[in-house]
C-alpha cells in the first residue's frame, strides 16, 4: 500500500496535478487578492490553523491507507516436502483455513494439471502444512525435489469432479 | 511456554490416552478438545534464509475425559475404520423327490460385515509434546 501511494504521488500524473493546482492557486491569488496589502496577525494565525488542521486530516487518511493490508496471493508454491508423511509446507496465507480441501496443480508450459488433492493439515504462526489425501500419479517417484516443488501451485480451489475422490469425512480409512 | 501451546504432555498412559499439565485451575473443562503436537525440524525460508519456526508434527486430536485441579486426562476422539468384508458362500445341494430331477441346486449367500471402528492412535506421542486448544 505504501508503494502504491508513493507511486501515485511521484508519477507523471501526480506531478501534473501538483503543478496544475499550484498554478490555479497562484492565478486566483493574483486575480482577486492584493498581494502588497498587509494582513493582521489574527487572520494569519487563522489561516495557518485551518491549513494545519487540513494537513493533519490528510496525513491521517494517508496513514490509514498505508496500514491497509494487501490481499494475500490466491496460491502458494510449496518450499518443502516431507516425504514420510506426505506433507507440503507453504508460507502462511489467510486464504488457507484449517481443514479445507485444496488442489495441488502441476504447472507445465502454462497448463495446469491437478496432481494432488490435499487438506490444510495444520496452520502454524508462519507456515502451513498441507497433507496429501489423493495422488493422481503425476509424480510417480513420490519423492519431490526442490525443482519439482517449484512447478507446483497450491490453491484453495478444487474441481467438483475431483471431490468425488474423497471418502466420508470424519472417519479416516485405514 | 508460548501462548500457542496451552499445556505440555506429562504422561502417556497408552496409545490413545495421555495426561497434560493443565487442569481446572487453568480453565480446562470436561470435553475440551486439544491438538497434540511435537516439535520437529526448524523451517528456513529458502528465498530469504529467514528462520521461520519449528515444524509442528501432529500426534492427534484428543478430548478431556477427566479433569483434576492441575492435570487433565485426554483421550483420542478420532476414529479409524477398517474396510468392509464381503463374503460370498456357494453351497451346492441335491434336492429330494421331484426336486432331484432338476439337478443340483446352488445356494449363494452373500454377506457384508461392516468394518470395525476404533479410536485412532496418538501417533508417536511422548512426554514433552504440546497441547494446543482447538
Amino acid at each position: 500500500m505504501r508503494n502504491r501511494i508513493a507511486k501515485g504521488i511521484f508519477s507523471l500524473t501526480g506531478a501534473s496535478l501538483i503543478i496544475g493546482a499550484a498554478g490555479f492557486l497562484s492565478a486566483l491569488v493574483t486575480m482577486f487578492i492584493d498581494v502588497t496589502a498587509s494582513v493582521s496577525v489574527k487572520w494569519l494565525i487563522f489561516v495557518v490553523f485551518i491549513l494545519s488542521s487540513f494537513s493533519l486530516i490528510l496525513l491521517k487518511i494517508i496513514a490509514d491507507l498505508s496500514s491497509e493490508k494487501e490481499p494475500p496471493p490466491p496460491f502458494e508454491v510449496p518450499f518443502k516436502y516431507i516425504n514420510e508423511s506426505g506433507i507440503f509446507v507453504i508460507r502462511r496465507n489467510e486464504n488457507f483455513l484449517n481443514s479445507i480441501i485444496v488442489g495441488c496443480y502441476f504447472q507445465n508450459d502454462g497448463v495446469d494439471t491437478l496432481a494432488y488433492l490435499a487438506v490444510v493439515h495444520l496452520v502454524q504462526d508462519k507456515v502451513i502444512q498441507i497433507k496429501i489425501r489423493v495422488d493422481f500419479g503425476l509424480f510417480p517417484s513420490g519423492d519431490l525435489s526442490p525443482e519439482d516443488l517449484k512447478t507446483i501451485e497450491i490453491r484453495p480451489v478444487v474441481p467438483v469432479t475431483a471431490l468425488e475422490q474423497f471418502d466420508t469425512p470424519g472417519v479416516v480409512n485405514e | 511456554m508460548s501462548e500457542r501451546y496451552f499445556a505440555k504432555v506429562v504422561r502417556v498412559l497408552n496409545s490413545t490416552t495421555a495426561v497434560i499439565d493443565a487442569g481446572e485451575d487453568s480453565g480446562v473443562k470436561l470435553g475440551d478438545k486439544f491438538l497434540l503436537i511435537g516439535l520437529g525440524e526448524l523451517i528456513v525460508d529458502p528465498d530469504t534464509q529467514e528462520e521461520l519456526e519449528r515444524l509442528e508434527i501432529v500426534r492427534g486430536k484428543a478430548q478431556v475425559t477427566h479433569v483434576q485441579s492441575r492435570i487433565a486426562t485426554l483421550q483420542s476422539y478420532e476414529y479409524v475404520r477398517t474396510g468392509d468384508v464381503k463374503e460370498i458362500k456357494k453351497v451346492t445341494s441335491r434336492g429330494v423327490g421331484i426336486a432331484n430331477f432338476l439337478g443340483p441346486q446352488d445356494t449363494v449367500t452373500e454377506s457384508i460385515s461392516p468394518g470395525k471402528e476404533r479410536l485412532k492412535d496418538l501417533i508417536d506421542l511422548s512426554v514433552g509434546d504440546f497441547a494446543i486448544r482447538i
